[in-house]
């Protein structure tokens, strides 16, 4: 089982690599001959300027997803949550679009950001308030299913507002994109990213604990609550940073995390970390890469892409439990 | 050793007191009082996650409710009867739960942790269902497993919630067998609640009876007639039955 697992890690490293290999050099941009020889140097440029940024967004993007959906699918303790179905997705778009419709220009790139995490953060703190006092978690995912549907409608309303300018952009974004993020976007990214990433890595054993019931955790000497708080901030943050940059991705944060539990047939936090991180970077590159084939023909949205791909296979992986 | 010293256990109303008890290790205890007495308050008063609302609780001379989480967690393991399994997680990673109040730094299990482990599951005969989802477990196996956990946090004292509760006969009876020889062996001290009397009568264990009318723990060596129709008032017209 062990030996197996680390087979299949390296299986995913390769894939992804693999992956990101096409979705740099894909299309019209390079040809073959031109990679192992001189590039030209408008290539590069593209390459530089376009490609690299999308990529590094697609992996970051998509694995920072899939490890918010584990965390929160743990604190829950129900396979449907994730950040969307929970409301936190619905909450940092509220934010950004709060901040474009009624702050018209007054907010730059970082208070976009700003009111996205707090948007997020907000809703993560109601849902985790509701999870405390309530003792059944299938209200609690009810009760976040609500405020997603509150807040989508709270959006559509402020898109009716919105100039046809301001509109534009936003209905672009709410489908979902990772092409447009630059590399001084990613910048927040390379900060905030390695140091969620390492509180969430830092807690595995505490989310190992919190799949018993509260009582029985907090008799093995876990604080309960502190590490929720810590959890709930961290998947807030994170899913804020990701929806203010990429819109409200749907999709990968929940079905990502349950794929790598039929993968790996583990519930042990440190492995199902490892897998999320890369299944979701494979994941959404994986898509990414098929609508990059497809952009000549037809501009799908990231969206309906991840949807489209990722709930046949999920099906098929629910119905044929998969051995290892 | 637990002390109590005039406790009111209870929520915003004392539920029941316990006036004088020293509970000391080497013992089985089990807990009995109708339903909503409070024996789940008792144990959630003993584990430090509510507060008595008045009296004192001594745990080797020191106040439970002082104590760190951490450091009560060397001493005091729980575990309840309504674990249902969880996906995906096998017997072992459940086990292995238990060593977290020793973890180190980023360190899943040490060696002398993996050999607890081994020792605890040889002893209770579910080395075999290492591998196993704990959703695909029987009832028996997986109380088993759960007592299999409070024997691996490796502390003196261990409260149990209805760990008979959903075991057939046989598997009743060894497992009143294995955590009696748990206190007698390794000299723990098991607080355990319980609704299954007729079982009681040969083990050597004492009893903890919550009286509904007087609202007082005390303590009682055997069971009599006398002292169950006691505790559950309402089996009056019955009691040619027991």
């Amino acid at each position: 089982m062990i030996k197996q697992s680390y087979l299949f890690f390296l299986l995913l490293i390769f894939s992804l690599a693999m992956l990101s290999g096409v979705a740099l050099f894909s299309g019209d941009l390079i040809d073959v001959e031109h990679l192992f020889g001189a590039v030209r140097p408008q290539a590069s440029f593209f390459l530089k300027e376009f490609r690299l940024p999308r990529l590094i967004t697609a992996i970051l993007s998509g694995s920072g997803l899939a490890l918010c959906g584990m965390v929160m699918q743990t604190l829950f303790r129900n396979p449907l949550a994730g950040p969307h179905i929970l409301g936190i997705s619905a909450g940092s778009s509220f934010g950004v679009l709060l901040a474009v419709v009624v702050g018209g220009g007054v907010f730059n790139q970082f208070g976009l950001i700003g009111a996205a995490v707090i948007g997020a953060f907000a809703v993560a703190l109601f849902v985790l308030y509701f999870a405390a006092r309530i003792h059944s978690y299938v209200k609690v995912l009810l009760i976040g299913v609500m405020l997603s549907a509150l807040l989508s409608g709270l959006v559509t309303i402020l898109q009716s507002l919105a100039t046809a300018e301001e509109l534009r952009t936003v209905t672009f974004w709410s489908m979902g994109s990772i092409q447009f993020v630059q590399f001084e976007d990613l910048c927040y990214f390379f900060v905030l990213y390695p140091l969620i990433l390492g509180v969430i890595l830092s807690h595995s054993s505490h989310l190992d604990v919190l799949l018993l019931d509260e009582l029985s955790a907090k008799s093995l000497g876990l604080h309960v609550k502190r590490t929720r708080f810590i959890l709930i901030a961290c998947t807030a943050l994170l899913v804020g940073l990701i929806t203010a940059f990429c819109g409200p991705i749907a999709f990968v944060g929940m079905a990502v995390p349950n794929l790598s539990k039929l993968l790996f047939r583990t519930h042990k936090h440190n492995v199902l970390m490892l897998s999320n991180v890369l299944l979701g970077a494979i994941f959404m590159l994986f898509c990414d890469v098929i609508i990059l084939q497809l952009e000549t023909v037809l501009m799908i949205p990231l969206n309906a892409m991840t949807a489209l791909v990722g709930a046949p296979f999920l099906i098929f992986m629910l119905v044929k439990k998969m051995v290892l | 050793m637990i002390t109590f010293r005039n406790v009111d256990i209870g929520f915003s109303s004392t539920l029941f007191s316990i006036s004088n008890l020293d509970l000391e290790p080497g013992n089985l205890f089990a807990v009995i009082g109708k339903n909503g007495i409070g024996k789940s308050t008792l144990f959630k008063t003993l584990l430090g996650e509510k507060k008595q609302l008045s009296g004192e609780i001594l745990l080797d001379g020191q106040s439970i409710m002082a104590m760190d989480s951490a450091k009560l967690a060397k001493k005091i393991a729980y575990v309840h009867a309504k674990f249902d399994g969880v996906e995906h997680l096998c017997v072992y990673d459940y086990l292995s739960l238990a060593r977290f109040p020793y973890r180190s730094w980023l360190r899943t299990l040490s060696e002398s942790d993996e050999r607890v482990i081994k020792q605890v599951s040889l002893a209770l005969n579910i080395v075999d269902l290492w591998k196993t989802d704990t959703t695909a477990l029987s009832d028996g196996q997986r109380m088993l497993c759960v007592i299999a956990r409070a024997l691996i946090q490796d502390t003196p004292i261990i409260l149990m919630d209805e760990p008979l509760a959903f075991l057939d006969w046989g598997n009743k009876i060894n497992l009143l067998n294995t955590i009696s020889e748990q206190c007698t062996v390794h000299h723990k001290l098991i607080i355990y609640s319980t609704h299954d009397l007729e079982l009681m009568k040969n083990t050597s264990q004492r009893y903890l009876m919550i009286n509904p009318i007087s609202k007082e723990l005390v303590e009682k060596c055997k069971l009599s007639t006398e002292t169950l129709s006691i505790a559950f008032p309402d089996i009056e017209q019955k009691k040619g039955h027991l």
